[in-house]
């Protein structure tokens, strides 16, 4: 029996749907009437630009040693000198491409494969389920930091494969257990709808119902999750770069803070060689967080804070509600 | 069939000291997204003791906002935005056992006395200013409310004995636990479950038990007046029945009111006193069951009426009402039935028409052809009081004759028209008969 | 009727019949929108249901017991003939669904055989593609049998893509406005490019019978159509549902719990139990006259429109001693069956309402009924009518 809403609206989520313009058009109105996502996607768009155009934002070569020794913020040297004498904007700007880079790949290949393995288990069911959820399972347990750190000095022993690349594909390893086991709980209940029995008595194959009418109501749920793993691969690879096991020849935040905490720079008062690119990490992650908050609220109507409805200036609803 | 006894309710016997609960002028509305949705619109009704009040209607038309509103169980988005609901307690009432006395004394202090016009003053509870403490007192003892599904308003990890203690123990809480206990025994007994289903969890037990079971917590502090959101709409038909026949008895017996809320308006022709029909938020018809059923008024009514194919009668073609219920959100303007209503004219479209009482003309929708009000059998007369309103512009003798010119005009019978003779002369039901037959 | 298309022309085994083994037939193209049956009424059985059983086994609760189930379905057969309706009507775990679900090949019978037009269903993949293309099935709850990510558009393409009738993006636009103005849903482009959370349950059902409509079957299969519809919309629903079987010569297996709506639809009802079937026949025989007593009990308590006053009349006159003879007879109570549907992990024995019939006896604990033929078509499983004879299973109207 159909419980009555007095709206009469099917109160489910948000789903990026409609005509490609249309779908543009809902998530610009999204991301700005939202001021969660405003300022994440802010932040994050603010990175990604300064990430691009680091040319044309400082004239320094990041690895350039300039000036001997480290020294404090100048005009010249806006975040001032790392011990070499390198500019330490120059390296934020620079190394903020690694960062993003590096964090990018490992959520991206971490979600498809977080795809891949939680809808096909969910949906096969039977041996295949229990063949994949063995192996989501051991991967759950394997504890990750540890893990990923005994991977990332093996890789690193070898000399030839300093490459942040292997960081990403060690994060991506030891992330996406967690997102496919979400994916597949979702799946297993989105597999009962009625829709997908009705997707299966008009005669669709298995692997179009997978692709066409389960996955993209999962689009909210894969999205959170991807800038998730983002979040975790910023903090993760980071870590790992601290701790000397990413390539310290090439800056990026994490190498930034490495080489502070090998000048001691806490201990010497040289604050310059970690807050600037400690804050940088922090707001990135921040931004990220703040999305995906804002993911929420759009995908469950009920988290919505009750904002007095706003007057648009070119209205046609507002006719409407003046005339009863 | 089998019977569902109900009490005669003769509606001469009616007084304004009966009124139970009064509810004027009620508005809410749901502030979601840009457009606020007028879920209950400019709702007033009486109820009196030991009536049985239905309330029929679709979605969309507020009837269970409605409830929630007078239970004060609504939440934000949805807001009482006007109104008023005046409860007016019984002096002395059969108080269960050991039920504090303080705690009526509080629902008492709320009291304001009110003076009626010719009356002697009585006590009267405004509901929507009572504070926490007096809702707590309100609740349960006064007021009961059953919900639409068992197995959601059931806690699942609570045996049934301890839901019913509970809610013992907070209203009245110098029961001791054997006290409780009988009580709770008894309330089984009253509602037909077996005693041994006393220690039962709510999924041992069968849909049918379980709506008893919530009746039976309904009635566990003895409250005046028990609002039913669809009871029976998720149980079978068997089982409906069975429910209803002995919600029926244990109202001779223990005499309180009821609110029946449903979608099913022949269901409710059988077991309520008076008929209230809401649509689109506001009521449209309200009337005692024999006079909504033999002189229906309002077209919504007569649609609704004939939406339910018949099971012995002749097998003929039949249409409900065309169109659909509207979205809350895009309220048609004037009246909010005109898209879907046959008898449509002028002002249907521009002027929303107020629930009042039928005008001298004596339309109805009916087997009866109209009659003026002098031909109208003498009880009909009698009932004419605030039992039977309605809201459509058709009993509006002024309006209609303001328009007659256009009423007239409309001579051929269509799917938006009726066939108007002259005033006076509208038979709907031919009408409606003859647009049947069209379709076919 | 072009035969560029590659698909068109293929081979077909002599008759209509699904086999195993090849596709189905996609003969030709029609270029008006026809159902591909164009069945006449006739009394050919189009889809028959052959002592189908269904067992839904639970993970066992106790370790060392036996294996334990749910027996949604025991021993059930009916027969669906072109442009003709058969209301199977029931309460909830009467297994009416459920036997809906196997004929719509959503589950897999535990027993018992299906056929169309005659010939077993076969497994093949092919196969069962072929079947689905004859056979479909409009679901209960339009809010949730629509994907909420797709529209309008998408949901009726791809029943137009996947069996061949749209080759390009026009025929598509085309064929599916078209269909929404077979559904009465108008102005047809309004629609087309709208999303189940626009649509009220009205509308999503119309939609729903689109989808169904666009792979051009011959049997229709619909759980419980109307009832998550608003009162008012319901015939509406209905009258477009029949005015379909008139055009096309559809087939329809009507499920409900609603017998007036039954009678409104079906030619024939066939009337279920805690998985067994108790009575069938036409259904004018079976609503005004029914010999089960659970029939008989099912339509005593079903509201009825027309005495509703008039009943309430009767009460009130009985209760005062006055009123006439007539009014006070239609007040008598028929023999209630106090009690609900049996677990159907252990259903008794033999005929599953004895414990609840008034007129139980000892046999019917122990046997199941097998068929009386109560003459024109109405026949029944009750010993009350005597021992019965095993039939094949087809019924006979």
């Amino acid at each position: 029996m159909q419980v009555t809403n007095a709206t009469n609206q099917n109160t489910t989520s948000i789903t990026f749907l409609g005509s490609t313009r249309g779908r543009v058009r809902s998530i610009l109105r999204a991301i700005i009437s939202n001021p969660k996502i405003a300022f994440g996607v802010g932040v994050v768009t603010f990175f990604v630009l300064m990430a691009i155009a680091a040319p044309l934002l400082t004239p320094y070569d990041p690895n350039a040693s300039i000036v001997k020794g480290s020294l404090p913020p100048s005009w010249a040297h806006i975040f001032g000198t790392t011990g070499l004498g390198q500019d330490l904007f120059a390296q934020i700007v620079y190394g903020a491409r690694v960062t993003l880079m590096v964090a990018f790949v490992a959520a991206i290949g971490s979600t498809i494969l977080q795809v891949v393995m939680g809808l096909s288990s969910a949906y096969y069911g039977g041996m295949v389920d229990e063949v994949l959820s063995l192996i989501i399972n051991v991967f759950l347990v394997l504890p990750g930091l540890p893990l990923t750190i005994v991977l990332a000095s093996l890789a690193s022993a070898s000399g030839a494969n300093k490459n942040e690349f292997v960081i990403a594909l060690v994060l991506l390893f030891t992330s996406w257990s967690y997102g496919a086991r979400v994916l597949r709980a979702q799946t297993l209940s989105l597999k009962e709808r009625e829709f997908v029995a009705a997707a299966r008595a008009t005669g669709e194959s298995s692997l179009r119902i997978i692709s066409s009418e389960i996955l993209p109501n999962e689009i909210s749920l894969i999205a959170s999750t991807f800038v998730g793993t983002f979040v975790y691969a910023v903090g993760a690879e980071v870590a790992l770069e601290f701790l000397g096991l990413g390539d310290t020849s090439r800056p990026s935040w994490g190498v930034i803070l490495y080489w502070a905490q090998n000048n001691a720079a806490l201990i010497v008062g040289k604050w310059w060689q970690f807050v600037p690119a400690g804050i940088c990490i922090a707001l990135l992650c921040a931004g990220l967080t703040f999305i995906n908050f804002g993911m929420d609220e759009l995908s469950n109507p009920r988290l919505r804070v009750e904002r007095p409805p706003r007057r648009r200036l070119f209205s046609r609803k507002s006719k409407a509600v003046a005339s009863r | 069939m089998t019977p569902i006894v109900a009490e005669s309710y003769t509606t001469a016997s009616i007084q304004e000291q009966d009124v139970l609960l009064e509810v004027k002028n009620l508005n809410v509305y749901y502030q979601t997204g840009n457009v606020p949705v007028h879920a209950v619109n400019d709702v007033s009704f009486k109820l009196h003791r030991g009536q049985i009040l239905g309330l029929a209607g679709e979605s969309g038309s507020g009837k269970s906002t409605l409830a929630y509103a007078i239970t004060r169980l609504l939440h934000p988005p949805a807001s009482v935005s006007g109104g008023e609901i005046w409860y007016y307690p019984q002096r002395d009432r059969t108080i269960v056992t050991g039920k504090v006395e303080s705690q009526q004394n509080q629902l008492l202090g709320m009291k304001r006395k009110r003076e009626v016009e010719g009356e002697n003053e009585r006590l009267s509870v405004n509901v929507l200013e009572l504070s926490p403490a007096q809702l707590r007192a309100f609740r349960w003892q006064e007021l009961a409310i059953v919900f639409q599904s068992a197995m959601n308003a059931l806690n699942p990890v609570l045996r049934l004995e301890n839901q019913i203690t509970d809610v013992l123990k907070a209203h009245a809480p110098s029961m001791g636990s054997d006290a409780c206990r009988d009580r709770a025994l008894e309330l089984l007994r009253l509602v037909g479950i077996a005693p041994d289903r006393l220690r039962s969890y709510p999924h041992e037990l069968s849909g049918g038990m379980r709506q008893r079971a919530i009746i039976a917590i309904a009635l566990a502090l003895n409250p005046d007046i028990i609002i039913m959101d669809e009871p029976t709409t998720a149980l079978d038909v068997v089982v409906q029945r069975d429910i209803l026949v002995e919600l029926m008895a244990l109202r001779e017996h223990l005499s309180f009111a009821v609110i029946f809320i449903t979608h099913d308006l022949s269901l409710l022709l059988e077991i309520a006193d008076q008929v209230v029909i809401m649509y689109a938020g506001r009521i449209v018809e309200t009337a005692p069951w024999q006079e909504l059923y033999r002189h229906t008024r309002h077209p919504y009514t007569y649609g609704l009426l004939n939406s339910f194919p018949s099971l012995h009668g002749p097998k003929k073609k039949m249409s409900g009402i065309s169109g659909t219920p509207p979205d809350l959100r895009h309220v048609p303007l004037g009246c909010a039935f005109h898209p879907r209503c046959q008898f449509a004219f002028e002002a249907c479209r521009k002027q929303v028409p107020a629930l009042s009482l039928p005008s001298a003309v004596g339309v109805h929708i009916g087997e009866q052809r109209l009659e003026p009000d002098s031909k109208l059998a003498d009880d009909v007369q009698s009932k004419r009081s605030q039992q039977c309103q309605v809201a459509c512009h058709l009993y509006n003798v002024e309006l209609l004759g303001t328009h007659m010119e256009n009423a007239l005009q409309i001579s051929e019978p269509g799917p938006q028209t009726g066939h108007v003779n002259g005033i006076g002369d509208v038979d709907f039901k031919k009408a409606g008969e003859r647009q049947n037959n069209e379709q076919q | 009727m072009s035969s560029n298309n590659p698909e068109i022309g293929r081979e077909v085994p002599g008759s209509t019949a699904l086999t195993g083994e090849s596709y189905g037939t996609i003969a030709s193209v029609p270029q008006t929108f026809e159902s591909a049956g164009e069945e006449k009424p006739s009394n050919e059985p189009i889809l028959e249901a052959v002592h189908l059983k269904k067992d839904f086994p639970l993970r066992a609760i106790k370790l060392f017991g036996p294996p334990q189930a749910v027996h949604a379905v025991e021993d059930t057969s009916l027969t669906l003939y072109p442009g003709k309706a058969t209301a199977l009507v029931g309460e909830s775990g009467s297994g009416k669904t459920t036997v809906a679900l196997m004929l719509g090949r959503l589950h897999e019978p535990t027993g018992g055989e299906i056929r169309f037009r005659g010939e077993p269903v076969g497994n093949s993949h092919q196969s069962l593609r072929a079947y689905r293309r004859h056979v479909q099935y409009i679901f209960q709850d339009p809010f949730s049998s629509l994907n909420p990510a797709h529209g309008v558009r998408y949901h009726l393409a791809r029943s137009l893509r996947l069996y061949g009738y749209a080759h390009n993006a026009t025929e598509e636009r085309e064929q599916i406005l078209t269909l929404l103005e077979r559904v009465n849903l108008t102005p047809a482009d309004h629609f087309i490019d709208k999303f189940p959370h626009q649509l009220s349950g009205g509308q999503r059902q119309r939609i729903a019978i689109a989808r169904v409509l666009a792979v051009r079957p011959s049997v229709i299969l619909a759980d419980e159509p109307v009832s998550m519809l608003d009162v008012s919309i319901r015939l509406d629903v209905l009258n477009l549902l029949l005015r379909l079987k008139e055009e096309d010569g559809l087939a329809f297996l009507f499920i409900t719990h609603d017998i007036a709506s039954a009678r409104y639809f079906a030619e024939e009802t066939l009337v279920m139990y805690a998985g067994q079937m108790v009575e069938g026949g036409p259904t004018e025989e079976v609503i005004q006259h029914p010999r089960h007593p659970y029939s008989q009990l099912l339509l005593s308590a079903a509201p009825d429109p027309d005495t509703m006053g008039h009943r309430k009349a009767a009460d009130v006159a009985k209760d005062k001693g006055t009123g006439t003879k007539e009014q006070v007879n239609m007040g008598e109570a028929t023999p209630s069956g106090r009690g609900e549907p049996p677990s159907l992990i252990n259903p008794p024995g033999g005929c599953r309402f004895h414990p609840r019939c008034p007129h139980a006896m000892p046999i019917c604990s122990q046997h199941r009924p097998k068929r009386t033929d109560l003459g024109n078509g109405h026949w029944t499983h009750c010993f009350l009518y005597g021992k019965g004879e095993e039939v094949s299973g087809v019924s006979s109207v």
